[in-house]
Protein backbone atom coordinates (compact mmCIF):
# COMPACT_ATOMS: atom_id res chain seq x y z
CA UNK A 1 0.00 0.00 0.00
CA UNK A 2 1.67 3.17 -1.36
CA UNK A 3 -0.80 6.17 -1.60
CA UNK A 4 1.32 8.95 -3.39
CA UNK A 5 0.14 12.93 -3.49
CA UNK A 6 -0.01 14.09 -6.84
CA UNK A 7 -0.31 17.60 -8.65
CA UNK A 8 -4.04 17.20 -9.07
CA UNK A 9 -4.60 15.65 -5.51
CA UNK A 10 -3.13 19.24 -4.27
CA UNK A 11 -5.64 21.31 -7.32
CA UNK A 12 -8.24 19.12 -5.81
CA UNK A 13 -7.71 20.75 -1.94
CA UNK A 14 -6.69 23.75 -3.12
CA UNK A 15 -10.31 24.18 -5.19
CA UNK A 16 -12.24 22.79 -1.78
CA UNK A 17 -10.56 25.35 0.21
CA UNK A 18 -12.87 28.36 -0.13
CA UNK A 19 -15.92 26.21 0.21
CA UNK A 20 -14.72 24.66 3.50
CA UNK A 21 -13.88 28.20 4.79
CA UNK A 22 -17.42 29.47 3.70
CA UNK A 23 -19.08 26.19 5.24
CA UNK A 24 -17.52 26.72 8.26
CA UNK A 25 -18.60 30.32 9.30
CA UNK A 26 -21.60 29.25 7.87
CA UNK A 27 -22.07 26.74 10.74
CA UNK A 28 -20.50 28.44 13.30
CA UNK A 29 -23.09 31.06 12.75
CA UNK A 30 -25.62 29.03 13.56
CA UNK A 31 -24.05 27.18 15.87
CA UNK A 32 -23.62 30.53 17.79
CA UNK A 33 -27.46 31.49 17.35
CA UNK A 34 -28.53 28.17 18.67
CA UNK A 35 -25.71 28.55 21.60
CA UNK A 36 -26.63 31.97 22.50
CA UNK A 37 -29.81 32.38 21.97
CA UNK A 38 -31.90 29.61 21.33
CA UNK A 39 -30.74 27.20 24.09
CA UNK A 40 -32.45 27.25 27.41
CA UNK A 41 -30.01 27.62 30.94
CA UNK A 42 -29.59 24.96 32.57
CA UNK A 43 -31.76 25.26 35.65
CA UNK A 44 -28.84 24.67 37.98
CA UNK A 45 -25.93 25.97 36.38
CA UNK A 46 -27.67 28.54 34.55
CA UNK A 47 -26.29 30.34 31.60
CA UNK A 48 -22.80 29.41 32.35
CA UNK A 49 -23.77 25.75 31.06
CA UNK A 50 -23.26 27.85 27.47
CA UNK A 51 -19.36 27.14 27.45
CA UNK A 52 -20.12 23.59 27.03
CA UNK A 53 -21.09 23.88 23.75
CA UNK A 54 -17.14 25.47 22.94
CA UNK A 55 -16.08 23.32 25.67
CA UNK A 56 -17.27 19.72 24.48
CA UNK A 57 -16.56 19.52 20.96
CA UNK A 58 -12.92 21.09 21.51
CA UNK A 59 -12.46 18.09 24.10
CA UNK A 60 -13.48 15.69 21.72
CA UNK A 61 -11.42 16.55 18.60
CA UNK A 62 -8.61 17.01 21.04
CA UNK A 63 -9.04 13.33 21.39
CA UNK A 64 -9.69 12.15 17.97
CA UNK A 65 -7.10 14.36 16.58
CA UNK A 66 -4.90 12.80 18.45
CA UNK A 67 -5.72 9.32 17.68
CA UNK A 68 -5.60 9.96 13.59
CA UNK A 69 -2.19 11.41 14.84
CA UNK A 70 -1.30 7.74 16.74
CA UNK A 71 -2.36 6.04 13.63
CA UNK A 72 -1.03 7.89 10.96
CA UNK A 73 2.17 7.47 13.06
CA UNK A 74 1.31 3.75 13.41
CA UNK A 75 1.17 3.83 9.53
CA UNK A 76 4.22 5.31 8.73
CA UNK A 77 6.33 3.00 11.17
CA UNK A 78 4.55 -0.51 9.10
CA UNK A 79 4.50 1.37 5.36
CA UNK A 80 7.51 3.95 5.82
CA UNK A 81 4.85 6.06 3.39
CA UNK A 82 5.71 9.75 4.03
CA UNK A 83 1.85 10.76 3.64
CA UNK A 84 1.27 8.89 6.89
CA UNK A 85 3.82 11.20 8.14
CA UNK A 86 2.65 14.59 6.36
CA UNK A 87 -1.04 13.82 7.74
CA UNK A 88 0.71 13.27 11.20
CA UNK A 89 2.14 16.93 10.95
CA UNK A 90 -0.65 18.61 9.53
CA UNK A 91 -3.18 17.28 12.30
CA UNK A 92 -0.84 17.61 15.29
CA UNK A 93 -1.25 21.77 15.68
CA UNK A 94 -4.89 21.84 15.01
CA UNK A 95 -5.12 18.80 18.01
CA UNK A 96 -3.04 21.48 20.40
CA UNK A 97 -5.33 24.05 19.82
CA UNK A 98 -8.43 22.32 20.42
CA UNK A 99 -6.79 20.84 23.33
CA UNK A 100 -6.00 24.25 24.90
CA UNK A 101 -9.11 25.48 23.77
CA UNK A 102 -10.59 22.78 25.97
CA UNK A 103 -8.44 23.29 28.72
CA UNK A 104 -9.02 27.53 29.21
CA UNK A 105 -12.60 26.85 28.31
CA UNK A 106 -13.10 24.15 31.04
CA UNK A 107 -11.31 26.08 33.57
CA UNK A 108 -13.08 29.34 32.73
CA UNK A 109 -16.18 26.84 33.38
CA UNK A 110 -15.66 25.49 36.51
CA UNK A 111 -14.61 28.63 38.60
CA UNK A 112 -18.70 29.21 38.43
CA UNK A 113 -19.45 26.09 38.64
CA UNK A 114 -16.90 23.97 41.18
CA UNK A 115 -15.49 27.72 42.63
CA UNK A 116 -12.12 26.45 41.24
CA UNK A 117 -10.33 27.54 37.99
CA UNK A 118 -8.30 24.48 38.45
CA UNK A 119 -8.03 20.99 40.24
CA UNK A 120 -5.60 18.27 39.75
CA UNK A 121 -8.39 15.17 39.16
CA UNK A 122 -7.74 12.48 36.78
CA UNK A 123 -9.76 13.97 33.82
CA UNK A 124 -8.33 17.44 33.91
CA UNK A 125 -4.88 16.29 34.74
CA UNK A 126 -5.00 13.47 31.60
CA UNK A 127 -6.14 16.46 29.38
CA UNK A 128 -3.03 18.64 30.93
CA UNK A 129 -0.69 15.89 29.79
CA UNK A 130 -2.42 15.17 26.16
CA UNK A 131 -1.55 18.92 25.74
CA UNK A 132 2.33 18.37 26.47
CA UNK A 133 2.02 15.35 24.05
CA UNK A 134 1.04 17.44 21.70
CA UNK A 135 3.48 20.21 22.14
CA UNK A 136 6.72 17.75 22.66
CA UNK A 137 5.28 16.02 19.04
CA UNK A 138 5.05 19.04 17.15
CA UNK A 139 8.77 20.42 18.80
CA UNK A 140 10.49 16.96 18.98
CA UNK A 141 10.21 17.28 14.84
CA UNK A 142 11.37 20.68 14.71
CA UNK A 143 14.14 20.37 16.97
CA UNK A 144 15.80 17.66 15.45
CA UNK A 145 17.93 18.53 12.30
CA UNK A 146 17.86 14.88 10.99
CA UNK A 147 13.89 14.45 9.76
CA UNK A 148 14.34 10.85 9.35
CA UNK A 149 15.37 10.65 12.84
CA UNK A 150 13.21 13.57 13.92
CA UNK A 151 9.94 11.49 12.66
CA UNK A 152 10.99 8.27 13.98
CA UNK A 153 11.30 9.72 17.80
CA UNK A 154 8.50 11.95 17.15
CA UNK A 155 5.91 9.00 15.98
CA UNK A 156 7.62 6.60 18.44
CA UNK A 157 6.49 9.45 21.40
CA UNK A 158 3.11 9.62 19.61
CA UNK A 159 2.13 5.86 19.86
CA UNK A 160 3.43 5.92 23.06
CA UNK A 161 1.34 8.14 24.51
CA UNK A 162 -1.91 7.09 22.86
CA UNK A 163 -2.10 5.43 26.19
CA UNK A 164 -3.10 8.40 27.53
CA UNK A 165 -6.39 8.57 25.36
CA UNK A 166 -8.41 5.58 27.17
CA UNK A 167 -7.10 7.47 30.18
CA UNK A 168 -8.90 10.86 29.69
CA UNK A 169 -12.05 8.75 28.25
CA UNK A 170 -12.28 6.21 31.13
CA UNK A 171 -11.07 8.68 33.64
CA UNK A 172 -14.48 10.17 35.19
CA UNK A 173 -15.77 6.48 35.53
CA UNK A 174 -12.31 4.78 36.83
CA UNK A 175 -11.51 7.57 39.54
CA UNK A 176 -13.81 9.87 41.74
CA UNK A 177 -13.06 13.51 39.31
CA UNK A 178 -14.57 16.99 40.23
CA UNK A 179 -15.68 16.36 36.11
CA UNK A 180 -18.89 14.90 35.58
CA UNK A 181 -19.22 11.52 33.87
CA UNK A 182 -20.16 11.81 29.97
CA UNK A 183 -23.51 12.71 29.17
CA UNK A 184 -23.41 11.78 25.29
CA UNK A 185 -22.55 7.92 25.03
CA UNK A 186 -23.06 5.45 22.16
CA UNK A 187 -24.50 2.79 24.63
CA UNK A 188 -27.42 4.66 26.08
CA UNK A 189 -29.83 7.63 25.56
CA UNK A 190 -28.34 11.65 25.84
CA UNK A 191 -28.40 12.40 29.70
CA UNK A 192 -29.13 16.48 28.16
CA UNK A 193 -32.47 17.61 26.45
CA UNK A 194 -32.58 18.08 22.99
CA UNK A 195 -32.94 21.84 23.07
CA UNK A 196 -29.23 21.98 24.46
CA UNK A 197 -28.07 18.58 22.01
CA UNK A 198 -28.93 20.61 18.85
CA UNK A 199 -26.53 23.49 19.41
CA UNK A 200 -23.64 21.06 20.82
CA UNK A 201 -24.02 19.13 17.81
CA UNK A 202 -24.42 22.42 14.99
CA UNK A 203 -20.49 23.51 16.76
CA UNK A 204 -19.46 20.18 16.29
CA UNK A 205 -20.01 19.96 12.98
CA UNK A 206 -18.35 23.69 12.88
CA UNK A 207 -15.37 22.25 14.82
CA UNK A 208 -14.90 19.69 12.70
CA UNK A 209 -15.44 21.70 9.35
CA UNK A 210 -12.56 23.87 11.11
CA UNK A 211 -10.53 20.90 11.77
CA UNK A 212 -10.94 19.45 7.87
CA UNK A 213 -9.93 23.36 6.27
CA UNK A 214 -7.28 23.92 8.80
CA UNK A 215 -5.34 20.32 8.26
CA UNK A 216 -5.61 20.66 5.06
CA UNK A 217 -4.12 23.94 4.82
CA UNK A 218 -1.66 22.52 6.64
CA UNK A 219 -1.58 19.79 4.81
CA UNK A 220 -0.19 21.85 2.05
CA UNK A 221 2.00 23.59 4.16
CA UNK A 222 3.91 20.39 5.06
CA UNK A 223 4.41 19.06 1.60
CA UNK A 224 5.93 22.44 0.88
CA UNK A 225 8.37 22.44 3.93
CA UNK A 226 9.13 18.95 2.90
CA UNK A 227 9.67 19.51 -0.75
CA UNK A 228 11.83 22.74 0.53
CA UNK A 229 13.75 20.42 2.44
CA UNK A 230 14.63 17.77 -0.58
CA UNK A 231 15.84 21.16 -2.44
CA UNK A 232 18.07 21.90 0.17
CA UNK A 233 19.81 18.46 0.28
CA UNK B 1 -30.35 42.92 24.88
CA UNK B 2 -28.93 43.41 28.31
CA UNK B 3 -30.59 40.23 29.20
CA UNK B 4 -28.14 38.58 26.81
CA UNK B 5 -25.27 40.98 27.39
CA UNK B 6 -25.62 39.90 31.41
CA UNK B 7 -26.09 36.03 30.49
CA UNK B 8 -27.68 35.46 33.69
CA UNK B 9 -24.69 37.13 35.83
CA UNK B 10 -22.09 34.78 34.30
CA UNK B 11 -21.43 36.96 31.48
CA UNK B 12 -17.66 37.58 32.09
CA UNK B 13 -17.13 33.64 32.22
CA UNK B 14 -19.84 32.86 28.77
CA UNK B 15 -18.29 36.04 27.38
CA UNK B 16 -14.36 35.13 27.66
CA UNK B 17 -14.97 31.43 26.62
CA UNK B 18 -16.42 32.41 23.71
CA UNK B 19 -14.04 34.94 23.05
CA UNK B 20 -10.94 33.29 23.75
CA UNK B 21 -12.51 30.60 21.89
CA UNK B 22 -13.01 32.44 18.44
CA UNK B 23 -10.07 34.65 19.03
CA UNK B 24 -7.73 32.19 18.54
CA UNK B 25 -9.11 29.56 16.25
CA UNK B 26 -9.06 33.10 13.71
CA UNK B 27 -5.33 33.66 14.94
CA UNK B 28 -4.69 30.28 14.50
CA UNK B 29 -6.27 29.89 11.25
CA UNK B 30 -4.79 33.02 9.71
CA UNK B 31 -1.04 31.77 10.99
CA UNK B 32 -1.39 28.70 8.56
CA UNK B 33 -3.03 30.38 5.57
CA UNK B 34 0.08 32.92 6.17
CA UNK B 35 2.56 31.20 6.39
CA UNK B 36 1.53 28.84 3.52
CA UNK B 37 1.30 31.67 0.87
CA UNK B 38 5.01 32.49 2.72
CA UNK B 39 6.20 28.89 2.07
CA UNK B 40 4.16 28.88 -1.55
CA UNK B 41 6.29 32.41 -2.45
CA UNK B 42 9.82 31.15 -1.50
CA UNK B 43 9.61 27.45 -2.96
CA UNK B 44 8.77 28.68 -6.49
CA UNK B 45 11.75 31.65 -5.62
CA UNK B 46 13.82 28.36 -5.11
CA UNK B 47 12.45 26.67 -8.17
CA UNK B 48 13.07 29.82 -10.44
CA UNK B 49 16.65 29.84 -8.96
CA UNK B 50 17.69 26.17 -9.87
CA UNK B 51 15.95 26.42 -13.45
Amino acid sequence: MYIKINNNHIELIKSANPYLIFATIFVFIIGLYYSLFQSPPDYIQGDSMRIMYIHVPSAWFALMTYSILAGSCVLWFITRNPLFNVVARSIAQVGMVFTLMSLITGSIWGKPTWGVWWVWDARLTSMLILFFLYIAYIFLWQAISNKELASKISAALAIIGFINIPIIKFSVDWWNTLHQPASISKLSAPSIDISMLIPLFIMTIACFLFLVTVSLIRFRLVLIENKMLRTSN
Amino acid sequence: MNELLDMGGYAIFVWSSYGIFFFSLVIFFLINILNLRKYEKMYNNTIKKID
